[in-house]
């Protein structure tokens, strides 16, 4: 899967972001939070998302494994850990994210556990583009 | 999901997201050339956003300034 980097307002000079649409479901109740935005991020540990969003497919967030949350909160902040499917173009998987209502960024994060650890990707500034294949199918 | 082999889709967005939006939970068209709903819940946003007859609003958190999350040099 090929995508396109992202142009935001008031970003240094050309710098462009790797976002993708994923879709959120909640396993047990199927309840989906589809087109949400996330940065594919190899700086951060795991998937991490807006609270908001985990409320949105029905989750008790506060019910989750409670972690600690660095590096994208305003200080420390707290996650909480879900395990949930998550939806990357026509790839569905189940994994374990993190939900924080101290997230300080506008989109949600995929990390290196729950996206890299499931999808090579290759970085292609020049083209502005940046490709996506699940490792099970590239394996295959 | 929108990716490179899809229709046509503007992934520049400098001038879509405007300083009204910083904060907002924001849902974009079909084609990502304009905000269509902004709200302080990302479901309002969605939900607005279908209403206007939006397939496929794609949703993040509107800034007027991007800039701060991308370390410079």
């Amino acid at each position: 899967m090929k995508f396109r980097y992202f142009r935001l307002p008031h970003t240094h000079n050309d710098a462009q972001i790797p976002l993708i649409r994923v879709h959120l479901i909640n396993r047990q109740t199927k309840q989906m939070f589809p087109d949400y935005t996330s940065l594919v991020d190899s700086g951060a540990s795991l998937c991490i998302f807006h609270a908001a969003i985990g409320e949105k497919i029905g989750l008790n967030i506060q019910s989750g494994r409670k972690g600690i949350l660095k590096g994208v909160t305003v200080g420390t902040g707290v996650q909480f850990i879900h395990e949930i499917s998550l939806v990357c173009g026509s790839h569905s998987f189940n994994t374990e994210v993190g939900f924080s209502y101290d997230l300080d960024m506008p989109w949600g994060l995929l990390g290196q556990q729950g996206f890299f650890d499931k999808f090579r990707v290759c970085f292609d500034k020049s083209k502005s583009e940046f490709e996506i294949t699940p490792k099970q199918a590239s394996a295959a | 999901m929108a990716n490179v082999s899809s229709k046509k889709i503007n992934y520049d967005l400098t001038k879509v997201i405007k300083p009204e939006h910083d904060g907002k939970w924001i849902a974009l068209n079909d084609d990502q050339t304009k905000v269509i709903a902004s709200a302080d819940d990302p479901g309002k946003a969605r939900d607005e956003a279908l209403k206007k007859g939006v397939k496929e609003p794609l949703v993040m958190i509107g800034m007027k300034d991007y800039g701060g999350l991308i370390p410079t040099f």
